[in-house]
């Protein structure tokens, strides 16, 4: 407890501070952000063509954090995701070892995974969660070809649905407009604790000023440190770019991640089985924060994670009149198997658990028709389900935005979004998977509905720039989570 | 040096609360009545501050420090038990500080710093997991070779042995060291 009080004395002096600043103090580092060029960095959505950070590795701004990614350095591995949103505000990231798990949680303002959402390039990678309630996996999420990770803290943003927490825009690399034949290139490789190493290698360049690319490819490995939590991942991403002769871009995307991770066993001194050279590992300690077989798991036979993904995508950039139109249609297949062993020495298994997640959304941003307005209007579709029933989930949204400056300092940003949603339900009295499934398919019919829900969620915000280095801002806004 | 501030409250109706324990089917299968995998919250409250400092002194020194407390009120609900925490927001600290500086010790040369202070929080059975603090240490040196950009890199992890655990029941590993070469042409 000692430490604590001297956590507080420092505490004491960070909180004058904040009551001082009233709402929000907004850092000189956003006019380093705008510098050295003439477009202004939209912080919403953003494609990035020159990256807008320069030499900074991280930029933050009164709704957002944007991390430059090539350039964020760290005392430790910067390989995925996790690795860099540990250090950000306002984030806890949990893991259970030093091996990357698909079943770790991150939190948003205390919100889980299934109340903030994860978009790459604008794209949801939220997941049904079947089998297991994981709505989002972290291992699919390797740093080799992103450039640029924006962390939108609360649900003020209109641009992102279903972000009750705050939202996470990863975006990627998709080349360069050049003829410049010689391609930008990079090779990596690490070695560690606990048998780790990771080798990757990414290149990126483009042909004839119309075409971009973007590859990346990586290896890791590792022993783990706890008792069977050893992984091995290979990935490779992929980004072809068609530069269009009015500005826009045509970007089209595939990510192929394939991941084995062993589930932690159960290492306990007092059992037969203990191996004393990795860590305890008591029964009935263990926190478990999805639905799996996670602290569960006992030494002998087989006790692994193995996952495919396929993430395909399309994505349209292009202005068009006095605004600039987004557009991208999406797929997402997975197939999981999960093999463990339980208290009573049975081997378990859980086998093709497949996923296919597809959608499309399409914006129109930032149309000024009247003086001092810029609009934005969009919306989305999107199914989440499996190969046999493909819109298990239904998500429909439509959104409209102001950004209102309302006199030089003081503007106003107010919107509002509706959404629809759909799922496969089953009615109360629903007898449990065993009887249901031994049932005839009228009887079956008998228990199934279609349940749906909509919503209006209107969301406002005032930002007053008192000098160019404070901005006081408040907002209030109502959003709705799905599942 | 710069500082950014922010407060935040949500008021949530109809929290449907996982508590990531019991199994959906564990009573009569998803959808069903009396399954408490998944359940309804009246009414949750959310809120916090947070506070951020960066520093950056010429070209030689960089760090930023934030702060976060977050704190949760919820509606008794009735499917509370004295085995287990059911609401996972407890399972966060309520303080949480982390650091994260580089030093330019010569050309292209950097030590870099991270440490992280975390409040203690609840486990998922109701105990009390201890505060901690933990400090990583790296250095990183670039240099150029016929146009090739090179770079290496060693870094220790919980360089001063800390024990923590982040998630109950897994012990971190200590002095978790690290090597990496790169190169960028």
């Amino acid at each position: 407890m000692k430490m604590t009080k001297i956590f507080f004395v420092t505490l004491i002096s960070f909180v004058f501070i904040f009551c001082i600043c009233a709402v929000e103090y907004c850092p000189a580092q956003v006019d380093e952000g705008k510098e050295g060029g003439d477009q202004v960095y939209r912080l919403d959505k953003v494609i990035i063509r020159d990256h807008p950070l320069k030499d900074e590795s991280m930029v933050v701004t009164p709704d957002v954090t944007v991390i430059n990614v090539e350039k964020f350095q760290k005392a430790g591995s910067v390989q995925n995701i996790r690795d860099l949103l540990s250090e950000a505000l306002g984030i806890n990231v949990l893991r259970s070892s030093v091996t990357p798990s698909p079943t770790e949680s991150i939190y948003i303002r205390g919100f889980d995974q299934s109340r903030f959402q994860v978009f790459i390039d604008g794209r949801p990678m939220r997941l049904m969660g079947r089998s297991g309630y994981i709505k989002t996996d972290w291992t699919t999420m390797p740093l080799d070809n992103i450039e640029t990770i924006e962390i939108i803290r609360g649900s003020h943003s209109l641009l992102y649905p279903c972000s009750m927490g705050g939202a996470i825009n990863i975006i990627t690399k998709k080349g360069s407009k050049t003829d410049e034949i010689k391609p930008r290139g990079t090779a990596t490789t690490e070695f560690g604790s606990y048998g780790t190493q990771s080798y990757s290698a990414s290149i990126e360049g483009g042909l004839l000023n119309l075409i971009g690319y973007s590859f990346a490819g990586a290896h890791r490995e590792g022993d783990g440190y706890l008792r069977n939590n050893d992984y091995n991942t290979g990935s490779f991403n992929a980004r072809m770019t068609l530069f269009l002769p009015n500005g826009g871009t045509l970007t089209g995307g595939w990510d192929y991640i394939d991941n084995k991770t062993g589930y932690p066993v159960i290492n306990d001194p007092s059992r037969a089985d203990y191996d004393s050279s990795y860590p305890d590992v008591l029964e009935h300690e263990v926190d478990n924060f999805v639905h799996g077989p996670e602290g569960l798991v006992y030494p002998g036979g087989d006790s692994y994670w193995q996952k495919r993904t396929n993430e395909y995508s399309m994505l349209l950039d292009q202005p068009l009149g006095p605004g600039e139109l987004r557009a991208q249609v999406y797929q997402h297949e997975s197939n999981r198997n999960r093999y463990w062993l339980d208290s009573k020495g049975t081997q378990k298994e859980n086998l093709d658990i497949e996923e296919k997640n597809r959608g499309v959304f399409l914006d129109y941003l930032d149309f000024e028709l009247i003086k001092n307005h810029a609009f934005s209007i969009g919306g989305e579709y999107r199914t989440q389900g499996m190969p046999e029933n493909k819109d298990f989930y239904e998500i429909m949204s439509g959104y409209f935005q102001d950004v209102w400056s309302v006199t030089s300092p003081l503007t106003l940003i107010w919107g509002v979004r509706y959404y629809e949603f759909q799922s496969d339900a089953y009615k109360a009295g629903f007898p449990g998977w065993t009887i249901f499934k031994s049932l005839s398919p009228s009887e079956q019919k008998a228990y199934e509905y279609r349940r749906k829900e909509n919503e209006w969620c209107p969301k406002a915000r005032l930002d007053y720039e008192v000098d160019p280095n404070l901005t006081l801002y408040a907002a209030v806004s109502r959003e709705m989570r799905m599942p | 040096m710069t500082v950014r501030a922010a407060g935040f409250y949500y008021d949530i109706k109809n929290f449907i609360n996982d508590n990531g324990i019991t199994a959906a089917g564990a009573v009569g299968g998803m959808g069903t009545l009396g399954s408490d995998c998944l359940y309804n919250i009246d009414h949750v409250k959310l809120y916090g501050a947070e506070l951020e400092a960066a520093i950056r002194i010429r070209d030689t020194f960089r760090a930023t420090a934030a702060y976060v407390y977050q704190e949760y009120e919820v509606d008794e609900t009735g499917f509370e038990d004295d085995r287990w925490t059911y609401y996972l927001p407890e399972l966060l600290p309520k303080h949480k500080v982390k650091l994260m500086a580089r030093y330019n010790v010569w050309e292209n040369g950097w030590l870099q710093l991270n440490s992280r202070y975390v409040y203690e929080r609840k486990t998922q059975s109701g105990e009390t997991l201890d505060d901690y603090i933990t400090l990583d240490m790296g250095f990183e040196q670039k240099f150029k070779f016929d146009g090739i950009e090179y770079m290496a890199k060693c870094f220790c992890g919980n360089i001063t042995g800390t024990d923590y655990e982040e998630i109950s029941g897994y012990k971190m590993p200590k002095y978790v060291w690290g090597f990496q070469i790169g190169m960028k042409f």
